[in-house]
């Protein structure tokens, strides 16, 4: 029932969204009312649907319907409760299905909030929108369908001896077996060769097409049954007792049982199909004609929540590698967390690029590429780590998905790139403006940009150019690895921290170099304190002093920022200071909503540059009450208890060990490792133990222990210096990302300008 | 009628600013070319990617050294039926299997049946360690830069193929082997060769 | 400049442990930390793109053996690098030590990088020059609100 009704309304969102494509762009052609707002109808009727086929999803997980194979292979009856429903995005065919609801609630609400200012570009988007959604319904229909079940039917056995024959006969056997269209591969080979599990017509077609050459040893038999997957039952079938289900199932990949991938991969998917609403803006403006930029109006803020979704899953997915994967940091620069990294990129350069065309008029076909960009590189990104193109630990299985997926990412690149040139060409994307001087602000977002899309290039063929190109023409197996990534990426981070220190301060149109020079001149001392304090701490690597000294100044200059605009107002309008900062930043969410994520991303860099450079590592084996020393810190192995099982059925193996410093006792931590029997492949995990301040965790990953005894174990101890700052700055980015992004009040330009500091609206009154 | 005129009035206005340059300039042809090269180079990568190890047709060809210094060399091999192995001293499967290779082995060694052993990402120590500990007397040898397990596209081990004296794969085994599976293929092989 | 600068520290790192490591090797044991440190730089194929060092399977297991093996006998680092590359090919270093594959996989980047600069500069020379036709002349600086805030910041003082 629960399968039918799922796979239904997956079939009636797909009609749907098919009907709403050609309908819009019909509509749109002959200016017809009528057919746009059907095509609308039919767009925001896929969300229900979808969700309808999630909720049927959850509730087949919830009750543990094992003859639905997803539900049998993500779960098992020892799941509980809260992976079950995390098991909806936990696999392949289920994060489909749950990608395909997410970007229908976006495009659903796109169309509701945007409907009546942008009516012109609203046929087109709702076409580009539903087009890429028809896209992923049908992988999820027909590639990867969540909703097939596990079928036992009635069979018979086909076989025959094959010891001894010659290869002609072998030969005539494939050829006259391939006539009934029996490929050679369904055939088991080897003594006794054979076809199992064909109705009885069928089986005794092959009895006699095989007598028919003179194999005479054919025998056919029953088996008890015959297992097949389907979303319908196949002919005589029946489902196979609930108990032997239940008892098979596999239950969720252990890697998958945690925190942070239970809300990870969902923050990565809303970031992901969030950017598939600014470009189906950008390529309704240039299917339309309305070049204007109406588009980016329309989108910034969804541009925004995007990035806010896409941030955060990075952020989240750097914890979870940090807790579960257990090699000590958050960042591995594996293909898949850059394919994930990727879109961020291109999406950041985008955001401060668009800030451009809104202020001047300028860079109109760059953001397109930009926008464009975007999106490819999402698409790139599911296509590379759902097909099997590149190895990684955490891809997804191979399937057959990857051709589907790489000719939407080819076509959808080829298509979009061709339209911009085309209107290009035809002179319809002219400038406004022009670049007056070379200190200005776009100048310096132009060269961030710049740096954004080096950083791409370098990431994108550190994980996948490379590898690609010396495998195809250098016919050699190549990986690049964390070395590689810290030769080429640290020269353009360190250049975007200094561009994020000195636009802030720069001024559309031109900036006086002295004008510059001033308003540098506090963040400037601040860091130059900063450097000394780090000098007197006995740091004096160049590289480090730099660093800091980059990344600080950014930070500070964000600061300061935001420490003028509360100062003006209170001087401006007499306010307190909270109420000062308060009426700032709802005023001017943007400006300030930004210089607060680059004070979250000073804090990142801090703390990424500690745990980097600074980071501390030892490997030792200890019996009970042996301590080993590292960074100031003393660790004792107190005890061992084996065997421990959890309520989900896993096994833990977990030792004790305690943290002190100066003699004194700080934590007993206790790291360990994880066994899940019964689940398939990569079976056990080791959770790291932590202890962490705001100087630095101290982490612990438990190795190996003598078996049975565990009088001795090994453990591999870290020193992470000042990690926790990047989880913290992460929240900072968040937040300052929710200022910019939360809606604000509509109150036109010119009295909001006006409002700003207070200032005039004062000097009028008493005038 | 009036739909029809609309879209006639559709093409009138998009022709209306066709009247400056008519196709695309060098650089947007470049882009185009660069996008499409890009793509196809994935593309490739990705069939390459869904290979699947060889099951029928000619065998790719290599070379292997044995621990005992002797080099094979497929190409030459001719006439003979090579049993190829992939196998490793950490893989639990291939324990299993190796007692039933050697034993295949000395039932074909007198014939014109070859078997050779390939140990892939495996340490020389623990190789032969691994060959001592199962007494197999047929030739092995490390799969240096994982030349071989590549051209045969295998996906773990232990995965065993069946050449013919034609040097075509004959037979492929994605799961361990026994006495009798092999046996199967090999007599049939040398029956008709 | 960071990078050359890395790239000197890493060769003089090299050159020191390469008269230091082999005298030290003979008379030390060898630690967990000495295996891991080269560990570090590997990658095992059966586990893709996970450090040596941190890789848990049994393939994993046996290279580490190995290296500690090698330590033992007194290998150095470089060699053993070089003698694990020979047995199991470029992929188990994080970037490749053939010459050529080096090359292609830092110096690409860096091309496409400059090309995409050259672009850019030359998009720039071009949006600077003045068009005959120019629209009126925008005021030097555009930026209302930084003037209004520098503004205010002065008026009070």
């Amino acid at each position: 029932m629960l399968a039918e009704f799922g796979s239904v309304s997956l079939l009636l969102a797909l009609v749907a969204a098919v009907y709403a494509i050609i309908a819009a762009v019909i509509g749109a052609r002959r200016q017809s009312e009528r057919l746009i707002l059907s095509a609308r109808n039919a767009a925001l009727l896929t969300c229900p649907l979808l969700i309808a086929a999630s909720l049927t999803l959850l509730i087949a997980l919830v009750s543990g319907e094992y003859q639905l194979s997803y539900v049998w292979s993500t779960s098992d009856p020892n799941t509980p409760l809260f992976f079950r429903i995390t098991a909806l995005w936990g696999s392949q065919k289920g994060s489909i299905l749950f990608w395909s609801t997410l970007m229908s609630v976006f495009a659903a609400a796109a169309l509701l909030i945007n409907w009546r200012s942008q009516r012109r570009l609203m046929p087109y988007v709702t076409a580009y929108m539903m087009a890429t959604l028809a896209f992923f319904l049908v992988l999820n229909i027909f590639y990867e369908n969540p909703f097939e079940r596990w079928w036992l039917y009635e069979g018979s056995d086909v076989s025959w001896q094959a010891t001894g024959l010659t290869d002609s006969q072998q030969s005539d056997i494939t050829r006259a077996l391939g006539g009934i269209g029996i490929e050679s591969s369904e055939q088991i080979s080897a003594q006794v060769a054979g076809i199992t599990c064909v109705d009885s017509n069928r089986a005794s077609e092959i009895k006699q097409v095989l007598q028919g050459i003179g194999i005479i040893s054919v025998v056919e038999t029953s088996p008890s049954g015959c297992v097949g997957q389907s979303i319908f039952p196949p002919e005589g079938g029946f489902s196979p007792t609930a108990t032997r289900l239940a008892e098979t199932a596999q239950g969720l990949n252990p890697l998958l049982r945690h925190f942070g991938m239970i809300i990870h991969p969902p923050m990565l998917y809303l970031g992901f199909v969030g950017f598939v609403i600014p470009f189906a803006f950008a390529m309704a403006a240039l299917a339309s004609g309305d070049l204007s930029t109406n588009w980016i109006k329309a989108t910034r803020r969804w541009t925004l929540v995007a990035w806010l979704f896409l941030s955060l899953g990075l952020i989240l997915g750097g914890r979870w590698a940090y807790d579960v994967l257990g090699w000590g940091g958050y960042w591995g620069w594996d293909p898949v967390e850059n394919a994930a990294f990727l879109p961020w990129l291109v999406g950041t350069a985008f955001l401060h690029s668009v800030m451009i065309q809104e202020k001047r008029g300028m860079l109109k076909v760059w953001n397109m590429f930009l926008v464009i960009g975007t999106f490819s590189a999402v698409i790139f990104g599911t296509f590379a780590t759902r097909s099997g193109l590149i190895d990684s630990v955490h891809s997804f299985a191979r399937s057959e998905i990857g051709f589907p997926m790489f000719f939407f990412w080819s076509g959808i690149t080829l298509v979009s790139v061709g339209l911009i040139l085309w209107r290009w060409n035809r002179g319809e994307l002219k400038d406004d403006h022009r670049f007056m001087n070379l200190l200005s602000r776009e100048t310096l977002f132009v060269l961030n940009n710049v740096v954004f899309l080096l950083l791409f290039v370098v990431i994108f063929w550190g994980s996948f150019g490379a590898p690609v190109v010396s495998e195809l023409f250098l016919d050699t197996n190549i990986t690049l690895g964390t070395d590689y990534f810290y030769q080429v990426t640290p020269a353009l981070f360190i250049a975007l921290y200094v561009l994020m220190g000195i636009a802030p301060l720069s001024a559309w149109g031109a900036t006086s170099l002295s004008r510059l020079g001033r308003s540098m001149l506090i963040p400037g001392a601040l860091t130059a304190g900063v450097l000394v304090l780090i000098l007197l701490s006995g740091m004096t690597d160049p590289g480090v002093l730099v660093g800091y000294g980059v990344v600080t100044l950014a930070g500070f200059v964000a600061a300061n920022e935001i420490y003028r605009g509360v100062s003006a107002r209170m001087r401006g309008l007499g306010e307190n200071p909270l109420q000062a900062f308060l009426s700032l930043f709802a005023r001017n969410r943007r400006r300030y909503g930004g210089y607060t994520i680059h004070i979250g991303v000073t804090i990142i860099g801090i703390g990424v540059i500690g745990s980097t450079l600074f980071q501390q590592e030892t490997q030792r084996t200890l019996s009970v009450g042996e301590s080993l020393d590292i960074g100031g810190y003393q660790m004792t192995y107190l005890g061992f208890q084996p065997g421990q099982v959890a309520d989900d059925g896993r096994i833990m193996d977990i030792a004790t060990v305690a943290v002190s410093r100066n003699n004194q006792t700080l934590a007993e931590i206790r790291p360990r490792r994880d066994f899940y029997p019964g689940s398939e492949g990569m079976n056990s995990s080791t959770i790291a133990g932590a202890y962490s301040t705001v100087e630095n965790d101290f982490y612990v990953l438990l190795v190996d222990w003598e078996p049975i005894t565990a009088r001795s174990a090994t453990f591999k101890v870290y020193i992470n210096p000042l990690i926790n700052l990047v989880w913290w700055g992460g929240l900072i980015l968040i937040i300052g990302t929710l200022v910019a992004a939360w809606p604000a009040e509509t109150v036109p330009a010119a009295l909001r300008e006006r409002r700003f500091t207070g200032k005039q609206v004062k000097a009028r009154a008493r005038a | 009628m009036s739909d029809v005129i609309d879209e006639l009035e559709f093409l009138q206005s998009e022709e209306g600013h066709d009247e400056k340059r008519a196709g695309l300039s060098p650089g947007s042809i470049v882009l185009l070319i660069g996008i499409v090269a890009v793509a196809a180079v994935f593309g490739v990568m990705l069939a390459r990617q869904n290979q699947t190890q060889p099951e029928s047709g000619a065998a790719p060809n290599f070379s292997l050294t044995t621990f005992d210094g002797t080099t094979y060399n497929l190409a030459d091999l001719r006439g003979k039926v090579i049993v190829l192995n992939f196998w490793a001293s950490w893989c639990g499967p291939c324990r299993v299997e190796a007692p039933d290779l050697q034993t295949t082995w000395e039932k074909y060694r007198d014939r014109d049946v070859l078997f050779l052993g390939v140990a892939y990402t495996d340490t020389e120590t623990g190789a032969k360690a691994f060959i001592a500990e199962y007494s197999q007397t047929y030739p092995n040898g490390m799969d240096l830069g994982t030349r071989i397990s590549e051209a045969y596209n295998i996906q773990g081990v232990p995965e065993t193929f069946v050449i013919d004296q034609q040097g075509n794969v004959a037979q492929f085994f994605y799961a361990r082997v026994t006495v009798d599976s092999l046996s199967a293929v090999i007599d049939r092989l040398l029956a008709s060769g | 400049m960071k990078n050359t600068w890395i790239v000197v520290r890493g060769l003089l790192l090299a050159c020191f442990l390469l008269v230091v490591l082999p005298a030290a090797a003979q008379n030390l044991t060898i630690t967990d930390d000495d295996v891991n440190a080269i560990a570090k730089q590997m990658y095992c194929p059966v586990c893709e793109n996970i450090p040596l060092d941190v890789c848990g399977t049994a393939a994993c297991d046996q290279w580490r053996g190995e290296i500690r093996t090698q330590l033992e006998q007194g290998y150095t680092e470089e060699e053993i690098i070089t003698d694990f590359i020979n047995r199991f090919g470029e992929r188990v270093v994080g970037t490749p030590q053939d010459p050529l594959l080096r090359a292609v996989s830092l110096v690409t980047p860096w091309i496409v990088g400059l090309v995409m600069l050259i672009v850019v500069v030359l998009n720039f020379t071009r949006w600077r020059k003045p068009r005959p036709v120019t629209t009126a002349p925008a005021s030097i600086t555009d930026d209302v609100y930084r003037d209004r805030l520098e503004a205010d910041l002065k008026t009070r003082r």
